[in-house]
């Protein structure tokens, strides 16, 4: 009898394992993202969606001034904001996401609207990711870059992204020197870039 | 005029990306019907190539590939060539290579890839192979109902590149290099009665629920034998 008791206990165990390997296939969690209204952003007046799930990112820099703090994040984020829409006359900030070296990521124009940031033959077609400052002479924060990494996948959990998105540098696609040289190299070695 | 014939789909692949993994992950799968055009958009580096020659090629079996078109102008300036049915529209300063293939026919059903154009050297490929597959005008009227709505969705990917239906006299700004301004107002209207979409949904459904009733029903046939056993 305690033989049959001990089948009986494998069975459910099995049962049990086979419930939990379908629930490891559920999204992976993101990280959270400063919403426009935490941070002060002014309203959008963009109106053009983008086609999802979008097929490549473009990473720039915005060669101003860093950020370390969520406070000063926060006033950068602005500045970009009124930079692009106020002296630009642009529908509102032109990246989809700003990356402060606070580590934490700025909702700009978010996964569905078209952004305005590698021209107009990309912008349909990606999405703009920055680093708040200049990378030319130095590497962002760990930190800013897990989350710009974590951002990504959350994009493909999310069905924003496709599983096999590409990943471009700025000057891989305009002439520009963003992202900076020492981001562009470090971008080159994410899994998911391509020259 | 046959609707069929301006019809420009551009094949972005979003049918290939939901038909998973039975697809080699490498090529991109496009199905279209006769007479209308292909449209693939290939990046390439700004850096490297912006005044390399690129081409368009057919993959063949065991053969060399069949070079169709080939870009002319290294002078980093917009340039289009024509030859048959193909046309290439090589953007510089956009780092974007436009292939066209009109006429659709069904014999035209293969692989094809776009290339940095060595002469000597092999080709470095750009972007991904595009395995397209043309089939007859009768088989693509069931599809009649789905085309407007996949082509409102691929319509945003040439957001700013010559609409087929128009005269293609819209050009870039050649010295364009500063992020865009707002300029184009697309047609967007994604259909929720979208077959491939729907394809997606039922698949996704459909694929855990069986999985799932089957090893639960593996499990239950495993108890029931051990409880008649031990019953029995």
């Amino acid at each position: 009898m305690s033989r049959h008791q001990a089948l009986l206990a494998w069975a459910l165990l099995v049962l049990l394992a086979l419930g939990a390997a379908q629930k490891t296939e559920a999204p992976s969690c993101c990280s959270p993202i400063v919403p426009r209204n935490e941070w002060g952003a002014a309203a959008s007046e963009c109106a053009q969606r983008l086609n999802l799930p979008v097929r490549y990112v473009v990473v720039s820099h915005t060669a101003g001034s860093t950020c370390n703090a969520p406070d000063s994040c926060q006033q950068q984020a602005q500045n970009v904001q009124h930079y692009h829409a106020r002296t630009l006359g642009w529908c509102d900030v032109g990246y989809n996401f700003l990356i402060g070296e606070d580590g934490l990521v700025y909702e700009g124009r978010g996964w569905n609207i078209k952004g305005d940031h590698t021209g107009p033959t990309w912008n349909p077609i990606s999405i703009g990711i920055t680093f708040m400052g200049n990378y030319m002479e130095r590497l962002p924060r760990a930190r800013a870059l897990r989350a710009a990494q974590s951002l990504l996948a959350c994009g493909v959990a999310q069905g924003a992204l496709s599983p096999k998105y590409e990943v471009k540098g700025h000057r891989d696609v305009q002439q520009t020197l963003s992202p900076g040289d020492q981001l562009y190299e470090a971008i080159r070695n994410w899994p998911h870039y391509r020259e | 005029m046959g609707t069929a014939q301006l019809r420009g789909l551009l094949c972005v692949l979003i049918v290939s990306e939901l038909q998973g993994a039975a697809e080699s992950s490498d090529s991109e799968k496009c199905v279209l019907a006769e007479g209308e055009t292909l449209k693939v958009q290939c990046p390439f580096n700004i850096q490297k190539h912006a005044y390399s020659r690129k081409a368009w090629q057919r993959l063949r079996d065991g053969e060399e590939p069949l070079t169709l078109a080939v870009t002319e102008s290294t002078s980093g300036n917009h340039s289009r060539v024509q030859t048959g049915k193909v046309t290439l529209e090589d953007f510089p300063l956009e780092a974007m290579l436009l292939v066209r293939m009109a006429n659709l026919q069904v014999e035209d059903s293969g692989v094809y890839q776009c290339v940095i154009y060595h002469p000597l050297k092999d080709p470095e490929i750009l972007f991904h192979p595009v395995h397209l597959v043309v089939v007859k005008e009768k088989q693509a009227k069931g599809r009649q109902v789905q085309v407007p709505s996949i082509r409102a969705i691929l319509r945003l990917d040439l957001l700013n590149t010559p609409d087929p239906e128009k005269k293609p006299t819209q050009n870039l700004p050649p010295t364009t290099t500063k992020a865009s301004s707002p300029q184009h107002t697309p047609k967007f209207n994604i259909s929720t009665s979208n077959p491939t979409v729907n394809l997606q949904n039922v698949s996704s459904i459909v694929v855990p629920v069986v999985c799932g009733l089957l090893s639960k029903s593996l499990v239950f046939t495993v108890l029931l034998a051990v409880t008649q056993k031990s019953f029995g």
